[in-house]
């Protein structure tokens, strides 16, 4: 079945399955199979940070495909870039592809909150030694939580209430995905800064 | 650099302040995503014009024997956009009336007529404007006593709705009293009718052809044969 599915979900899987796994203790055997030593000897937290900021992109990425897709069923009626009926009942129809009490699409309003938590992210990751860092963190976690509820709402929408329910938007659940993964790493690196292992050394690799 | 017993990986960048490079990469990154979505998305071919897909029309609507106006009409959530060409689908008749329109009036007979023969296959959908033509008044209820043909002063510029010619009307009706939508259809004069087919893009434009050509019935029957 997934040899169905588009070549852009490819895409977006790799780069957010890639962000979720850099925070793990394995990613740095990779990092140090490709000589890649710099980031190998990054303290867990700004590796944590290495890998929010590569979700993030994903979720950028995938909320400006659900624009793309929606302006193609726009334009042509058709979309070549989600040929999956979950992309046209639920982008292609007003009731659901609009942010509830401000009416702008959903494709938009992922672009905007991914960037805003892009910015916290890459600052916090090119300026991890300083004093704001705490406060920025605490940011990042209220804003991404922020984007639970907007998940659990779209969610439910797939799977009640949209018409001939359940249906899956598979680049939707791409952004879902990126926005929950943000959340849950701003908290362990929220919890990492309130816990003193904040760019705390790592242990070398063992030989 | 020692702190606290603890090695510090990393010293304190003393070139600037990362918040700035973040700015410029996350500017960075917008300018690729406008960029793809450039690239990927198809220019928007929307219009009354036959082969364009018509333009979205949201107005409250009123089934005939509701007490008051209903949900929102949205053409776009209606539209199946996967139709191709020689599929069943439900294709869509709008009409744009003005309930004062003289030539409205007279229609509504042969509306009825149509709908009896093609309802089953087309969705039939009536919109009220108002033209603004001086001493005409038009108004939500005087749409609705159009529709049902219920007795109401005021339709065709004074006369009470129950004459109208035809039958009550099945249909949706949908209310674009203040215009919201018209100038979209390029309305110009009712009655004003535009066929879709069910992906929505528009088959047949009134006013892209002469009254010589017969006008909305022969339209009809080109598209559909003789009906049910």
């Amino acid at each position: 079945m997934l040899h169905e599915l588009d070549p852009m979900l490819y895409v977006l899987a790799v780069i957010i399955g890639v962000g979720c796994f850099i925070p793990f203790p394995q990613a740095r055997k990779i990092f140090n199979s490709l000589n890649q030593e710099k980031i190998v000897g990054w303290p867990d937290s700004r590796r944590m940070l290495l890998g929010l900021n590569v979700v993030i992109f994903g979720g950028l990425l995938a909320s400006t495909w659900t624009w793309v897709i929606h302006r193609q069923l726009l334009g042509a009626g058709g979309s070549t870039a989600c040929t999956v009926q979950g992309c046209h009942t639920l982008i292609g129809d007003s009731r659901w592809n609009e942010v509830p009490l401000l009416g702008v699409e959903w494709g938009i309003f992922g672009l905007l909150a991914f960037t805003v938590l892009g910015f916290i992210a890459l600052s916090l990751l090119l300026s991890p030694t300083e004093e704001w860092n705490r406060t920025w963190l605490k940011g990042g976690l209220v804003f991404s939580g922020l984007g639970l509820p907007a998940v659990a709402w779209l969610v439910l929408v797939e799977l009640v209430l949209a018409d001939d329910a359940p249906v899956i938007c598979p680049f939707c659940t791409m952004a879902h995905i990126a926005t929950v993964a943000s959340f849950v790493m701003f908290l362990l690196l929220s919890r990492s800064h309130d816990g003193g292992d904040w760019e705390k050394a790592v242990e070398p690799l063992p030989e | 650099m020692q702190m606290n017993g603890q090695r510090r990986a990393l010293v304190r960048d003393e070139s600037g302040d990362g918040r700035l490079w973040a700015a410029f990469g996350v500017m960075g990154m917008l300018t690729v995503m406008f960029a793809v979505l450039i690239i990927y998305s198809e220019a928007p071919n929307i219009g009354p014009e036959e082969g364009k897909l018509a333009p979205n029309l949201s107005a409250p609507s009123h089934e005939a024997g509701a007490a008051d106006w209903g949900d929102q009409f949205v053409l776009y959530d209606n539209i199946n956009r996967d139709w191709v060409e020689g599929e069943a689908g439900s294709w869509y008749l709008i009409q744009f009336i003005d309930t004062d329109c003289g030539h409205c009036w007279t229609e509504g007979e042969e509306m009825s007529i149509m709908h009896d023969q093609f309802g089953s296959y087309v969705k039939f959908i009536t919109v009220g404007i108002s033209l603004g033509i001086p001493g005409w008044s038009t108004s939500p209820d005087e749409i609705i006593a159009f529709q049902e043909r219920s007795d109401y002063n005021g339709c065709n510029n004074g006369n009470n709705c129950n004459t109208r010619p035809g039958e009550a009307h099945s249909w949706t009706y949908l209310n674009d009293i203040d215009g919201s939508e018209k100038s979209e259809w390029d309305v110009s004069s009712t009655p004003f009718a535009i066929i879709l087919q069910p992906n929505g893009v528009v088959a047949w434009n009134m006013g892209q052809h002469d009254q010589q050509e017969g006008g909305l019935p022969v339209a009809m029957n080109n598209l559909f044969g003789g009906g049910a």
